[in-house]
């Protein structure tokens, strides 16, 4: 219920086991360091006085970073894996110690890789954009082909004559070797690509004597030719000129090829040691931040953090060797301080502490909602998928994949919630007799297995749904005053008596009120539920009305908020009808099912291949649906925790307990935090 | 005459699907517009950015489903033929109108939230439970939707 207790610690250690100090309390991953209030970090001084440790300082470490980052980046896509998608998502890292990523950092030369990895990529990067430069050169030389003169008349030109290339529109050609003749009168040259009749445009290339330049192109900017620059290099003729690139180009081709040959080659051999190095200077990082973290004087370093009480025990043993030359002290939390949050719940509730997480972590002082919410998770998410077909397909392959891969964490949590909601499922799909869908009925192979079936049906949806809907409402009303109970008792705890009786006993005594009242309208309960409702509803709206408005100045002002508060029941009512979705999703489900199961029957009807089509629609669409229902239940029934039974009683706000741990993407660590 | 009960009931059915699904497609297409968006940075958000995307196709399900229960009550599914009169296919079609409607607008309305959502991941990939969460807050009108069409349908005696 409530977050787990953690202590304020302060460590004082000796400039020469500091270091020491920091690697066994990152192995324990139990201390969550408290960064120096004037942020710190900045001061590299503070952080090595003995000078011992030259070979990680910060700019190594960021330099060595970098480099990692652009090794992954360059090298990782390339690097092929034996291990399938799978496996990589759900199963444990590779394991290592910290002395043999020690050992290969030393072993490693770094920056060698990286400048060899960074010679490749720039190869790449400038064959690659040659070729691009090649092929939109060559598709020039190709539009003027039939050009006879070398291209160097055009790029560079000669003393007295120059050539200008560029596009004309090809209606007006005729005009426009009018004009030209007339100010070259003969000492000029017009070359006009050949073209096809759909083509507006065509290429041109105007040769002409430098003298008339300045006519020619005030002429030819008139006649709509847009001058085109000529690209840098080409000499000879267009022809030759693309039998150059083209040789050229296969160069280049060969020589990406080879590029790329060598830095496949170079994913294989280094990416697996890039991605140990890459861990191993993540948490040479954290080390070096926790030590910049903490205040410091000449002898000694001060470093304080956040404990749970239950670890502390764990971190007194660890710390038992440098007995001397450090001095454990708990400090007194300030006022000001914001300890991190610890969930600390009983073992059947830890798989739904990531539904607490997603939603946000509680206050210290707040309630944990986990152990509160999970009952009704677990039920709903049951009744939201409610098929016992379907539960055992989900509860099969989550079963498989938390045997198969060896998860931990959350990861590990999310597989079993799912896996407790698998088993909902099917109880909810046994007493609605819902076996992926209407399988049983629908197909007579499996008549064998319908009195079986039929004997622990208690309800059928399909047939009853009114009956179901007040099952699904009555449970949300059980919830709604659960929600309404647990922020009374908060109250209470917290010594709020005003807030507890008025706020929570009201509405509490209101709604109950109004249920016996309901009740005795459909005669049940009698003449004292009748009385008890009455008489419940008149103390419920009573203590709200007096209560609600108890902020508010005045006695006008406190009256008015109070008979509004009572507008609030139609919210409550609301809440109610929302749990009318664990019927419809559960509904939707079997619904979807005996969708697929018809299909099913009406092609296998086809002949020849209806019974492949019959085995492709049944597996396909009962794979879709159990896929699109998990989806729903899962999100559905979260939403029904999250909006209508935390909005009772629960805020977070809490911020989540990180302690100083191997914080690694690609490595395991196992063993000791410091070199052997 | 005697068909068109029948008949009736199979614009319902029609309405049913053809509106919800749209709303549906009109959303999927929202949201993936902003997915696509999104991967053109970082490629590797395929998965969050898939389960964002289908979010809003639940609607098109939901009018599927209730097309099928109104073919179904009406005997278009085989089964025995069931006599429709002109007043129960009239019953049969009102009842299919909650989800086509709510259908429409709801797959629409939680594209665009979920599209929102798929930015917020875009910025933020830790936060997807929350951004799973928004889009289902729309979807919860489409839900009550369906579930009056079923009771309805439920409740129309032949």
């Amino acid at each position: 219920m409530a977050v787990g207790k953690v202590r304020k610690l302060r460590l004082i250690s000796h400039h020469e086991v500091v270091e020491h100090v920091v690697a066994v309390l990152q192995e324990l991953e139990c201390c969550e360091i408290i960064g120096r209030e004037d942020g710190g970090g900045s001061d590299p001084d503070i952080y090595d006085p003995s000078g011992r440790s030259k070979a990680k300082s910060p700019l190594d470490l960021e330099s060595g970073l970098s480099d990692i980052r652009f090794l992954l980046r360059f090298l990782e896509p390339l690097y092929r894996n034996e291990s399938s998608p799978l496996e990589r998502m759900l199963g444990p890292k590779p394991s290592a110690t910290f002395s043999e990523l020690s050992l290969l950092h030393t072993q490693t030369d770094l920056p060698e890789i990286t400048t060899k990895a960074r010679k490749l990529e720039r190869k790449l990067a400038e064959a690659r954009s040659e070729m691009a430069q090649i092929a939109n050169q060559t598709l020039l030389l190709k539009s003027i082909r039939s050009f006879s003169h070398p291209m160097w008349i055009i790029s560079r030109g000669t003393e007295k004559v120059m050539g200008v290339m560029g596009t004309l529109s090809v209606d007006q050609i005729d005009l426009f070797r009018e004009e030209f003749e007339k100010i070259v009168s003969g000492q000029g040259e017009l070359f006009i690509a050949e073209y096809l009749e759909k083509q507006a445009e065509t290429h041109a290339v105007l040769i002409f004597s430098r003298s008339h330049e300045s006519q020619v192109i005030e002429m030819a900017s008139q006649q709509g030719f847009s001058k085109m620059e000529c690209p840098h290099g080409l000499e000879s003729t267009p022809g030759k000129e693309i039998e150059r690139l083209e040789s050229r180009r296969e160069d280049l081709f060969a020589e990406v090829a080879e590029a790329e040959a060598r830095s496949l080659e170079m994913a294989q051999e280094w990416i697996p040691s890039i991605r140990k190095l890459n861990d191993f200077l993540l948490i040479t990082t954290a080390r070096r931040d926790t030590l910049v973290s903490g205040y410091s004087t000449e002898k000694v370093s001060i470093l304080r953090f956040w404990v749970p009480s239950a670890s502390l025990d764990q971190v007194e043993k660890a710390l038992k060797p440098f007995e001397g030359l450090i001095d454990l002290q708990d400090e007194k939390p300030e006022p000001g301080d914001d300890p991190p949050i610890v969930l600390d719940n009983p073992g059947w509730a830890v798989p739904f502490s990531p539904l607490t997480k997603l939603y946000g972590m509680p206050s210290y002082n707040g309630i944990d909602p986990t152990v509160l919410m999970a009952p009704f998770f677990f039920l709903f998410f049951g009744m939201c998928l409610g098929d016992g077909g379907y539960g055992l397909v989900m509860g099969a392959f989550f079963l498989y994949a938390l045997l198969r891969y060896n998860m931990s964490g959350d990861k590990k949590n999310f597989f079993v919630l799912l896996l407790l909601g698998s088993i909902s499922t099917i109880f909810v799909g046994a007493i609605t007799g819902s076996w992926l869908g209407d399988m049983v009925d629908a197909f007579d192979i499996f008549s064998f297995v319908r009195p079986i079936k039929d004997s622990v049906v208690l309800l059928r949806p399909m047939n009853d749904p009114i009956t179901f809907l007040a099952i699904s409402l009555a449970l949300g009303v059980v919830q709604i005053l659960f929600g309404i109970m647990i922020a009374m008792w908060d109250a209470f705890r917290k010594g709020d008596m005003v807030g507890a009786l008025g706020d929570q006993g009201g509405w509490l005594a209101l709604i109950v009120g109004i249920l016996f009242w309901g009740g005795a309208a459909f005669d049940i309960g009698g003449q004292t539920a009748l009385v008890a409702g009455k008489s419940l509803v008149a103390l419920g709206a009573l203590t709200l009305i007096l209560t609600q408005g108890r902020d508010k100045p005045g006695f006008v002002r406190k009256a008015v908020s109070g008979v509004l508060s009572l507008y609030n029941v139609t919210s409550y009512l609301g809440d109610v009808l929302s749990y009318s979705r664990l019927l419809a999703l559960g509904l939707a489900t079997s619904a979807i099912a005996m969708i697929v199961n018809t299909l099913t029957g009406l092609v296998s009807g086809i002949p020849y291949v209806g019974w492949l089509l019959a085995v492709l629609v049944f597996f396909g669409g009962h794979l879709f649906s159990v896929v699109v229902n998990v989806l729903g239940a899962f999100i559905h029934s979260l939403r029904l925790q999250y909006v209508e039974f935390f909005s009772k009683f629960y805020s977070g706000g809490g911020r989540i307990f990180s302690p100083l741990r191997f914080d690694t993407k690609y490595t395991r660590i196992t063993g000791p935090g410091l070199k052997e | 005459m005697d068909q068109l009960g029948i008949m009736l009931a199979v614009l319902g059915a029609a309405l049913a699907a053809g509106f919800a699904g749209s709303g549906s497609a009109i959303g999927v297409g929202i949201a993936g517009e902003a997915g696509a968006g999104i991967m053109t940075e970082d490629p590797g958000k395929f998965g969050l950015v898939l389960l964002l995307q289908a979010l809003p196709g639940t609607q098109g399900i939901y009018g599927l489903l209730t097309a099928f229960f109104a073919i179904l009550k009406v005997g278009l599914l085989g089964g025995a033929a069931v006599p429709v009169n002109v007043w129960q296919g009239l019953g049969v079609l009102f009842a299919c109108l909650p989800i086509a409607i709510a259908g429409y607008y709801s797959g629409i309305a939680q594209g665009k939230t979920s599209a929102a959502c798929i930015q917020m991941i875009a910025k933020r990939p830790e936060e997807t439970g929350k951004a799973v969460i928004l889009p289902a807050m729309v979807e919860t009108y489409a839900v009550l939707a369906l579930l009056m069409s079923i009771i309805l349908l439920n409740s129309i005696q032949f």
